[in-house]
This record gives C-alpha cells, sequence and structure tokens, in this order.
C-alpha cells in the first residue's frame, strides 16, 4: 500500500511528469482521483468515500505573443494568467473567477456575459495535453489557430466535469485588450420583453462584447458593454439607443467609459459573487428567445414563494444560460426545481444544480435526460475503462445513467 | 457484366430505383473527389432520402459486411468520401430539406445534403447567415462541412465549422439514430460531443441532420490589397496586423505566380512583377472601419508595401473576393495537374516557412506557388507538375512531405481545413504520439466497433494501403486537384 497516497488533504501535483505518475500509481491501488476544482465542489455526485484529491500547480509554459496563443498549465490561476497577459496588452475573454485554475474553466465550461462578443473556452481552446487512466500524456490539438489532424479531444473535453482525464496543459487563443470599454446599465421593466429585442439587436450596430440581466432584490437591471475605440463605443449607444426607443421595455438609466478592461473584469466578478456562497445555485439552458420569459417566471415563483423573495438571477440572453439561486432552505430548493423543470420542459431546456442545501440533496444533479448521455456513457467507458477521474460524479461508471 | 452483390437488390427494396446507383459506366464520377490521386470504385452509390433511410441502408450495409462510406458532395481534397475495397457511398445529395429556421433563436436545423451557401441564401432576408464559408461553399454540403470541419476566408474572426454547430444527429455504422445534446440550447451537460462529432471525416456514422447557428451577417466591410516586393514583407505585414490589435476578417495572400495567374484569368490590374499580394478584410462597426482600415495600410506600408488600394465599391470587393475564391480554378492556366497542401503553423513563423516551402521546391526542380489564409497561418503551397511524368509525380509527393514535416517541425499541423482523410495518414505518428493514435482509434472503434465506416483514414493502421509516396509502379493516375 502506497502510504503517501491514503494521507489526509488534497495532493498538489507539479507538471504533467507528477500528475502522470499519481495517476499510475492511484491505478494501480483502484483509488480514484478526485478534483472538482474550486467553485465546483457542490456540482454533480459526491466523490466516492476513498479517493485521491489532487490539484496543479500553475504558470505560463509559453506566451507566442505575437500569435496571440498562450499555453499555460492547467492549474494556473485565471487571475494570474490575466494579470501577465495584461502586461503586454492581451486578455482572456473568458469572465470567470480568478481564483479558478485554467483547468477548472475548461472542466466546467464556464463562461460569463462575455460569451456575447467574444464566445466561451470552447471557441478560444487550440489545443490540450491531458492525462489518461493508465498514465500516459495525450496530446490533441495543438497550437495553430485551425487543426482538423485527427478528433477534436480539444474541444470534447470542454465540460467533461473531469471525468474523462486530467487536463494538464492547455494552449488558448488571447485578445487584444481594447482601448476602451463603455458600460451602459438598462432599467428592465419586463425581462420577458427582451426576448423579441435580442435578434434585431444583435443585428445592429448595437451587438455588444457582453451582455447580463441580473435580478437584485426584486429589482431588473441589464447591463450591456461595448469595446473598442471610443467612437465606436459612441456608435454602438446610438445604436443601441436607436434599438431601446419607442419600447417601455428597456431605458437606458446610465453610461460610462473606461480604459482599464481590468477593472470591468473586476466589477464583473463582484456581481456574480453571490454565487460563490449560494447554498442553492442552479444553471438553466433554454433557447436564446426564452431566457427573458424564464428568468421572468422564476422572479414571479420567488414573488409568490416562502423564504424565495431573495431570489437572485444572473441571466446571458445571447446564450439563453441562466443563474439562479440564493440560500434557501431544503424545500424551497425542491419547490424550485420543480418549477424550472416546468418552465424549461416546453422549451427543450436543461438544468444543472451547481449547489444543492444539505437537505435536498435528493434533488437529481442533472435533468431532464438528454439524448447523447449513452453515447457519453459508452465513451466515458473507453477513455477512463478504470473509472480513475472523478467517478459517478455526472456519469455513473456502472449504470449508465447519470 | 460481374453480377451484382446480392444486397444493390435489397438496397433497392428499400430506397427504390432512383436511391441506388450500381452500373459501373455511373460509379466512375465516384470514385474520387478533389484529391484525385486517390481513386477507388465503389460497389454502389446508395442516395437515401431521410435518417430513416440512412439507417435502413446501413443495416443492410452491415449485415453483408460491406465497408460504408458517408459521401456528401465530394468536394473534399484528401480522398476522404472515396471507397478503396469493397464498399458503398452512401451519399446525401437526396437529403437536402432545410427543416426549421428560428430566427429568433438563431438557428436553423438542417438535413446532412443541404448544400452550406444554400442555408444562407434561405436566411438572407432575415440579415443572419451560416457563417463558415469555404471556397466550395456553393457546392459542398453542410454535413461534409461538419465532417471536415471546415474552415474559409473568414474563419480567423468568425470561427470554423465547429463553431457553428449546436446539435448533430448521426447514424451509426449498425443503423443506429444517435444525437447530441439538445440541438436548439447553445450549451449542455457535460463534455462536448458536437464537437467530437465535428472534424470525425465521416469515421463515426453518417451525420443526417444538424443544428446549425445563425450569426448576423456583417454589413459594414473595409477591404484593401497591397503589392509587395517580397513575400516577407507580406507576411510580416500579416503578424503586425494582428499585434497591433486589429483583428480581420479575412488575411488572404498571393505569391508572385499566382498573382499572374489571377491577372491573366481576371484582369485586375495586378502588377505582374509582384512578389506578394495581401487581400485584407475588416467588419464591424461603420465608424471605426477607416481608422482601422488606415492603420493596417501603414503597417502594410512600414513593410514596403508598394502599391495599397483602398476597395470600398461592393460590386468591386466582390469581384475580389470572388477571384480569391476562383484562384485554384485558375492555376489550371499554367499546369494541367497541381497538389495543394494545407499545413497550418503559427502566423509568426509565416516568413521563414514561405522563404523554405520555396527553397524545397527549388531543390526538387518544382514550382510552388501559394495562395493562402494567412490571418490563420493556413498555408496552401500548390505544387505544380506534369502527370505524365512519374518521377515528377514522385518528387512532388516527396517535396509535399518534407513541408509538411517542416510545418510540424515549427510547431504547425499537417491539415488546418481539408482533413487527413487517405491522403496525411502517413504524416499522422510524426504529429500524434502512439498513446494519442491509439487513444483516437478507441474513440472510432466506441463508434464503430466492427470498423466498417470510413475504415483505415484518418488514423493510419496497415489496413488500407494508397501509396502516395512513392508513386512510380503504383496503380493510380494522377491528374488536377483543387484547394481552398
Ligand atoms: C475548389 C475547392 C475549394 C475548397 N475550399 C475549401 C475551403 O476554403 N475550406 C475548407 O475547409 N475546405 C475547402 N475545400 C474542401 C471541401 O470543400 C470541404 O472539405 C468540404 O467541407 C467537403 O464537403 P463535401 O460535402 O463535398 O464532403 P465530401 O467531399 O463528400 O466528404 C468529405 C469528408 O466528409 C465525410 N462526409 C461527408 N458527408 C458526410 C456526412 N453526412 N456524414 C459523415 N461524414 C460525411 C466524407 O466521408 C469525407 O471523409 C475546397 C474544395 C474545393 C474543391
Amino acid at each position: 500500500m502506497d502510504q503517501t497516497l491514503t494521507q489526509s488533504g488534497a495532493r498538489v501535483v507539479d507538471g504533467a511528469d507528477a500528475l502522470a505518475d499519481l495517476v499510475r500509481r492511484s491505478a494501480a491501488q483502484r483509488l480514484p482521483l478526485v478534483d472538482y476544482g474550486r467553485a465546483h465542489q457542490g456540482l454533480g455526485n459526491p466523490p466516492p468515500g476513498e479517493h485521491v484529491a489532487f490539484s496543479q500547480v500553475g504558470g505560463i509554459l509559453d506566451h507566442y505573443e505575437r500569435d496571440f496563443t498562450v499555453r499555460a498549465a492547467a492549474g494556473a490561476r485565471l487571475g494570474d494568467l490575466q494579470a501577465a497577459l495584461f502586461k503586454t496588452r492581451q486578455f482572456l475573454p473568458i469572465d470567470a473567477d480568478e481564483d479558478l485554475s485554467l483547468g477548472e474553466v475548461i472542466s466546467h465550461h464556464v463562461y460569463g456575459g462575455l460569451r456575447a462578443g467574444y464566445g466561451s473556452v470552447r471557441d478560444h481552446l487550440l489545443g490540450l495535453r491531458y492525462i489518461d487512466c493508465r498514465g500516459q500524456l495525450i496530446q490533441a490539438g495543438g497550437r495553430t489557430v485551425k487543426n482538423v489532424a485527427g478528433y477534436d479531444v480539444t474541444r470534447f473535453l470542454v465540460g467533461g466535469l473531469g471525468q474523462f482525464g486530467a487536463i494538464c496543459e492547455a494552449t488558448i487563443r488571447t485578445y487584444a485588450v481594447p482601448e476602451q470599454t463603455m458600460v451602459v446599465d438598462l432599467d428592465v421593466a419586463d425581462p420577458a420583453g427582451i426576448d423579441a429585442k435580442l435578434s434585431p439587436l444583435l443585428l445592429s450596430d448595437a451587438t455588444p462584447a457582453w451582455m447580463i440581466l441580473t435580478r437584485r432584490k426584486g429589482e431588473w437591471a441589464l447591463q450591456i458593454g461595448y469595446f473598442g475605440r471610443l467612437t465606436g463605443c459612441v456608435a454602438q449607444l446610438h445604436a443601441l439607443e436607436v434599438q431601446v426607443s419607442g419600447t417601455d421595455t428597456l431605458n437606458i438609466a446610465a453610461t460610462s467609459t473606461s480604459s482599464t478592461l481590468e477593472r470591468d473584469l473586476g466589477d464583473l466578478a463582484r456581481q456574480r459573487a453571490w454565487r460563490r456562497s449560494a447554498g442553492a445555485l442552479v444553471k438553466i439552458v433554454v433557447p436564446p428567445a426564452s431566457t427573458g420569459a424564464t428568468a421572468k417566471a422564476l422572479a414571479a415563483w420567488a414573488d409568490e414563494a416562502e423564504d424565495a423573495d431573495e431570489l437572485l438571477i444572473d441571466a446571458m440572453p445571447v446564450h439563453g444560460c441562466l443563474w439562479t439561486g440564493g440560500n434557501l432552505t431544503g424545500p424551497a430548493a425542491q419547490e424550485l426545481d420543480q418549477v424550472i423543470l416546468k418552465l424549461i420542459a416546453p422549451v427543450g431546456g436543461l438544468r444543472v444544480w451547481a449547489n444543492r442545501p444539505a437537505d435536498a440533496l435528493d434533488i437529481a444533479p442533472f435533468a431532464p435526460v438528454q439524448p447523447d448521455w449513452p453515447m457519453l456513457q459508452r465513451l466515458l467507458a473507453t477513455l477512463d475503462p478504470l473509472s480513475m477521474f472523478n467517478p459517478g460524479r455526472f456519469l455513473k461508471p456502472e449504470t449508465a445513467k447519470p | 457484366m460481374p453480377t451484382p452483390h446480392p444486397a444493390i437488390a435489397e438496397l433497392r427494396a428499400v430506397l427504390g430505383e432512383r436511391g441506388v446507383v450500381s452500373d459501373p459506366n455511373e460509379l466512375r464520377v465516384y470514385e474520387c473527389d478533389g484529391f484525385p490521386i486517390a481513386k477507388g470504385m465503389p460497389i454502389a452509390v446508395v442516395f437515401p432520402i431521410d435518417t430513416e433511410q440512412v439507417s435502413a441502408a446501413v443495416k443492410i450495409l452491415n449485415k453483408h459486411n460491406l465497408a460504408i462510406v458517408p459521401r456528401g458532395s465530394g468536394t473534399g481534397l484528401a480522398g476522404g468520401c472515396v471507397s478503396f475495397g469493397d464498399g458503398v457511398l452512401v451519399s446525401t445529395s437526396r437529403m437536402t430539406k432545410i427543416e426549421k429556421i428560428d430566427i429568433t433563436n438563431r438557428m436553423a436545423i438542417v438535413q446532412a445534403g443541404v448544400r452550406n451557401l444554400a442555408l444562407s441564401d434561405a436566411v438572407a432576408a432575415s440579415g443572419f447567415h451560416f457563417s463558415p464559408d469555404p471556397s466550395s461553399q456553393r457546392a459542398a454540403t453542410i454535413g461534409g462541412n461538419a465532417a471536415t470541419n471546415a474552415g474559409g476566408i473568414n474563419t480567423l474572426k468568425h470561427g470554423v465549422t465547429v463553431n457553428h454547430i449546436l446539435g448533430v444527429e448521426m447514424v451509426l455504422p449498425d443503423g443506429t439514430i444517435i444525437q447530441t445534446r439538445a440541438g436548439q440550447l447553445f450549451d449542455g451537460v457535460g463534455p462536448d460531443l458536437p464537437a467530437l462529432l465535428c472534424g470525425s471525416e465521416g469515421t463515426f456514422g453518417i451525420i443526417t441532420r444538424l443544428w446549425c447557428r445563425l450569426a448576423p451577417k456583417p454589413k459594414h466591410f473595409r477591404t484593401v490589397y497591397a503589392v509587395f516586393p517580397s513575400t516577407a514583407d507580406a507576411c510580416k505585414t500579416v503578424t503586425d496586423v494582428i499585434a497591433a490589435g486589429i483583428l480581420p476578417t479575412s488575411m488572404e495572400m498571393m505569391d508572385g505566380a499566382m498573382i499572374q495567374v489571377v491577372e491573366q484569368a481576371f484582369h485586375f490590374g495586378f502588377p505582374s512583377d509582384a512578389a506578394a499580394l495581401l487581400l485584407l478584410e475588416i467588419d464591424g462597426v461603420d465608424e471605426v472601419l477607416d481608422e482601422q482600415m488606415e492603420a493596417m495600410l501603414v503597417i502594410a506600408q512600414k513593410n514596403n508595401a508598394r502599391d495599397c488600394k483602398r476597395c470600398s465599391d461592393p460590386a468591386r470587393r466582390a469581384e475580389l473576393w470572388s477571384a480569391r475564391k476562383k484562384a485554384f480554378g485558375a492555376i489550371g492556366r499554367i499546369s494541367r495537374s497541381y497538389c495543394t497542401q494545407d499545413a497550418c503553423i503559427p502566423r509568426s513563423k509565416l516568413p521563414e516557412a514561405m522563404e523554405r516551402i520555396n527553397a524545397i521546391g527549388k531543390r526538387h526542380g518544382l514550382t510552388i506557388t501559394n495562395v493562402f489564409h494567412a490571418g490563420d497561418g493556413n498555408v496552401h503551397p500548390i505544387l505544380l507538375f506534369d502527370e505524365d511524368k512519374p518521377e515528377e509525380v514522385q518528387r512532388t509527393l516527396i517535396a509535399s512531405q518534407e513541408i509538411l514535416e517542416y510545418c510540424i517541425e515549427i510547431g504547425g499541423t499537417i491539415t488546418g481545413e481539408h482533413g487527413v482523410g487517405v491522403e496525411k495518414l502517413h504524416l499522422m505518428p510524426k504529429l500524434y504520439s502512439a498513446a494519442t493514435l491509439q487513444t483516437f482509434l478507441s474513440i472510432k472503434k466506441t463508434f464503430d466497433p466492427r470498423q466498417i465506416i470510413n475504415d483505415a483514414k484518418l488514423i493510419p493502421s496497415d489496413k488500407l494501403f494508397v501509396e502516395l509516396v512513392h508513386p512510380v509502379g503504383m496503380n493510380m493516375n494522377v491528374s488536377g486537384g483543387a484547394g481552398a
């Protein structure tokens, strides 16, 4: 028995070789490896009782500055990466918390309002290296902008919840820091009204770099960000004014410009800080044009329900993603779940609980069943036949049922 | 007349007379794709009209142990849709229904045989389009685009096919129909199966239906071209523009020989002694485009651009892009046969790569000309040769291999958009470790345990012998080619 594996606390692994060694040693003892990340501990089924917890050391391995590409260890913290890139006027357009590692961002497909203008990590990722269940280094993709040699295992692992292998490094596209940013705050009379406005907005010059609809203390607000030259931001603001004029749904309340993207990213992080401490937190995905209506219906339930009037909502209408929750009691979380399932059924949506109150752990973490789960199950059996990585977190090794 | 394979009658019973072609004369057009160095005759081609027919046909082929080869429009450039053994092509050319257009959700559901441009045409009035724009978009199918993860001219800013596919339905080699996560959603739970299916080159199953993301069609453009005294200057301009924080929609480059070819064909007035030409386009908010265009021109001039032209007239712009898209066709004017490579390298390596590619050409006594997606670092060296001279064909293939090996050495890959097919199989072990290739094979077997669909393509093995490197004595014809 390898005593070093079973000692308490998470092992901190430095580099691909050390990770491969850990995988081999753990596999020899049939001890699964567990890494749920910092901000996603409550996501999915809990890890098995006996396991080896681990995290990885960070660091930039290469910054190909002129190629706008960075290769970093999976353990690199997003805040450290951004700070290093900012020095060269580059950044990663990923609005995730700065203490998250790059690996966590990839494994959980973390994105925020910036996806509206830049896409998500799925779109920026060029290559990955990961350690498979036999301790072998697998290289997927590379460092070029385009690459169709072989299967796209790189993107496949995005959102994989760490069940298919242990990512040890990633190569990712960077972008130029915009000269100017403009933040426009809009009052929202009716969130459902946003749904019909979205396509015209995206077709106009008012296409946002980021867009977030929030509900705080019962009040709605829509925030839109523009990036670029000041002339461009102003032109976009004018286009937005045209879009909202004559509607009683949206009204521009304030605008501010700045030349420090860092500050804006910090503001975005503060805006979503509640999610890190929310005892109940659920992500909902619906077709984009149902986002506002879904948000409105959730709020209506919260207004009526006991113990739920503080329900917070962050919604990204461009991609049909909503985060909702707060400090709900178990019964309130159960009720919320029923409401969500009813809301998303007619539009074919899905939902994932990121945190369930301790007395509501019987809520199924993922629902409804998606058509690709059986195929994913087969792929898991192929790629991790030993059930070495986060076993059962999403796909259960034995039952084919998440 | 040989006796028809017993499967043919069964296929006819399911697909009808129009649904099966097995006459050897009619099959000739299916013996290759846009990479005619690799030819193979199928036993038959079947033309299902929907997913159920695909599934029924595949079950019959499975029962008879016949190899299955998916085919879209056959514009592929790597021999991917060609049958090299006892195989039957499953063509999607009758699966051309656009089943749903949902503008408010920016999504369309199409059958796999819908042509790329047909979808954009169908939604044109809405202001949206299907963004991936391979030069073959008039002919190529969306199923084929997804299967090859096709790129195009505007991918630097707007992405390749995988960035625009939300969901996929696929018929597996045993006839089972699978679907990825809820197609109408922009996110899912768990790993990204649609991404794995994109670029799988028909080796997992037959894509029958796709959920396509519709993107706003850019409205405002500026297009410029700049002529340079050397390819190195043009390449440096490409990296300098991006380093300046400008993200153009397209940055296309032609070298001197290519400029002459295009000039002879389209009479643009490009200087005949130019060594390189860059065609640059930006899109976005109208108010900033002029400023950005001027910044690009200043960069070009700093890099010795001799002649810079702004092109604001939409008709002229359309002509320029049409010429770019037809550039490959025009090569036929100077060489009967040519072979296009598709390596992708880090952009900053472009100047040295162009130099090395030319040196390789010189060493082998070959003319190599270039027209390519410079912004993506996706080089398309075009090697000109005479197909009637086997020794020259051999030099061409050896030079191609040297170019690709060099590109791997400098951090690049062997294919940026055309795929591996059979053409680049022998280079896969140079790019990937044995463990990575084994992983690819395990993934393939998960979808296709009996290995009957497009088998031995994309992943090297000893099963398929399509000898491209030493063509002398091989039983294959070498003729023209095409490119992006
Ligand atoms: C003139 C010209 C210009 C080109 N320009 C570009 C360019 O700019 N960018 C670019 O990326 N490519 C380009 N190509 C290459 C080619 O057009 C693309 O690869 C295209 O995506 C192939 O589509 P297709 O329908 O013709 O597929 P095919 O050639 O029929 O098949 C290509 C591959 O996809 C598989 N396949 C096809 N349909 C399906 C399906 N329904 N299910 C599963 N597998 C399937 C086949 O088995 C094969 O492996 C060009 C080709 C030509 C001839």
